[in-house]
């Protein structure tokens, strides 16, 4: 069955003025783990990893000595990767139908659903 | 992690985050300093968010309050030692912190008196310090040591977060203003400051318990929550006293009848109407336990009488097979303790159960004009059930329509309505019919 990578594309913008009470720190979390466990037990869910947040990461481009290398490519973005996750479907339209629930959604985040292409055995 | 899919997601315990942030706010602020509570709340904050990205992924690490403390100390650190490169002063700071960390681990290592616990209480008895209005001690106590935001308790109190925001600067600036510290009194301190705290968690609970407006008729959460820090009251060996067991008793008895409390469309369902199968077993027989330590010693507080009229009616299989005759002499000498209207109305409720409906009407109307009466819907609500009683119908019609002009909850609105239309009905009256 193909894979599908649902990509979380997160805001690194906290929104003003909305208070993040431990409480519901803790619905968020438990509605993320409601739907992963949901894709766990149909078998859809394949992999799933969270990247590292604190510096964003850095950027290469080019190679020797034109090779440029930068920190943090989303100076001018408010958007980071946040995590990915990855699970099996039939199709594209089964994959967006399993990711239509993400919790990300329900939090701001744009949620980038691309097909794994894999090699022929 | 939990990249593989056979492997089932771990749920969290309820309130962790919550209670967690309690407690994390506590030992940081003794660390930091009753000054500085913003910075604590902040750290705390930010581990919250910290934990909110990762396990949303990665799943609960095994131990959750562990990695929420050490990731809120490596926070509190950088932080501090940020602060300490801009102004010399914060390095004293520092220094501080970690030397209060060493402390705190050769401790733990000596297997030293449980720090958390002390740590909460301490923080327990600064916000409801006396120096502080009540108010804000409440809402104090609930954003620190209770973790709730300003958001819940400003819903909890149906009050709108400016002022409960306004309220929690207003205290904080008092802890600073007039030095209040961080600790447990010790000595002839001990009782009067320990009396402000106790009053604080009847209040919580009262508040949770009869709400006063609004849609929501009973406040779990707000029970709950002085439950919980009055259990670690009692815990405490310098607080382990009756009168801290008499109040936990009192809260027992009470929340163990809130399952039958509120009906299913959530309306409003009497003592005398409750299902009492639906009373939790477990709470009551907790509240038996606390109500025995309550009586090893010598003082007697009104929470001890409470604490017993409320286990007699936890006692009774049925409204009717209530013990009245013990309820009234509870309430005489609570009277006499506490002189307050509101307990002499309650009073009046047991002796019409006793002697019947005119000795309480009888009763009530001694309180009738009492000032602090005018706008409490219990006392016109009592007199219309006793003169329904006495098949008045017109007079007990006559006080529902008083019950539904002071304020009270929704479901408490539809219960009296439902009252006043049966009272209307049986009289042969217009429900709304006029008055002249």
């Amino acid at each position: 069955m193909p894979q599908y990578m649902l990509i979380s594309h997160d805001s690194t913008e906290i929104p003003e003025g909305v208070e993040f009470t431990p409480e519901m720190i803790q619905s968020v979390l438990q509605h993320y783990y409601t739907w992963i466990e949901k894709l766990q037990k149909s078998g859809h869910m394949v992999s799933l990893n969270k990247l590292k947040d604190n510096d964003f990461g850095c950027n290469l481009k080019g190679i020797g000595k034109d090779q440029v290398v930068t920190d943090g490519p989303y100076a001018e973005t408010k958007e980071i990767i946040g995590g990915y996750w990855v699970i099996k479907a039939k199709n594209y339209d089964e994959a967006v139908k399993l990711a239509s629930d993400c919790p990300s959604l329900v939090y701001g985040s744009r949620v980038e659903v691309r097909e794994v292409d894999e090699l022929p055995n | 992690m939990i990249a593989d899919p056979e492997n089932k997601v771990a749920g969290l315990v309820d309130h962790l985050f919550r209670h967690q942030a309690g407690q994390m706010i506590s030992t940081l602020t003794r660390i930091f300093g009753p000054r500085h509570i913003d910075l604590a709340e902040e750290v705390v904050q930010d581990a919250l968010l910290k934990a909110l990205q990762q396990w949303s992924y990665r799943g609960v690490p095994e131990n959750p309050s562990a990695w929420l403390i050490q990731v809120a100390k490596n926070r509190a650190l950088d932080l501090l030692r940020r602060e300490a490169s801009l102004r010399e002063k914060s390095g004293e700071l520092v220094r501080s912190f970690a030397a209060q960390e060493e402390f705190a681990n050769r401790r733990q290592e000596l297997g030293g008196p449980n720090e958390a616990l002390d740590d909460t209480l301490s923080m327990i008895f600064m916000t409801c310090h006396p120096s502080i209005p009540r108010e804000g001690r409440v809402a104090l106590t609930l954003k620190t040591a209770g973790g709730f935001g300003v958001s819940e308790i400003a819903r909890a109190f149906l009050a709108k977060e400016p002022t409960i925001a306004q309220r929690l600067v207003r205290a904080k600036r008092l802890i600073r203003e007039e030095g209040i510290t961080f600790e447990m009194p010790s000595g002839a301190e001990m009782s009067a400051r320990l009396d402000s705290v106790l009053e604080v968690l009847y209040l919580l609970f009262n508040e949770g318990y009869t709400a006063h407006s609004g849609e929501n008729l009973v406040r779990v959460d707000l029970c709950d929550e002085a439950i919980r820090l009055s259990s670690l009251i009692v815990q405490h060996p310098a607080t382990n006293l009756p009168k801290c067991h008499a109040l936990l008793a009192l809260m027992l008895f009470q929340a163990a009848r809130l399952p039958a409390r509120v009906g299913k469309s959530g309306e409003l369902s009497l003592l005398a109407e409750q299902d009492r199968s639906l009373w939790d077993k477990r709470l009551i027989d907790r509240g038996y336990w606390h109500l025995d330590r309550s009586a090893l010693g010598d003082e007697f507080t009104d929470y001890h009488l409470q604490a017993a009229i409320a286990a007699c009616h936890a006692a009774a299989t049925s409204y009717q097979l209530t013990n009245w005759e013990e309820i009234v002499q509870l309430y005489n000498m609570l009277v006499e303790l506490n002189p307050s209207p509101v307990v002499a109305l309650n009073r009046a409720v047991a002796i019409a159960k006793w002697h019947g409906a005119a000795a309480g009407i009888q009763e009530l109307e001694k309180i009738i004009e009492h000032p602090l009466l005018q706008h409490y819907y219990l006392l016109p609500a009592t007199m219309g059930e006793l003169w329904s009683e006495l098949g008045e119908q017109m007079k007990a019609a006559d006080y529902y329509r008083q019950a539904l002009d002071c304020p009270c909850s929704e479901p408490e609105r539809r219960f009296l309505s439902k009252r006043l239309e049966a009272a209307s009905h049986n009289n042969n009256l217009n429900p709304i019919g006029d008055r002249t």
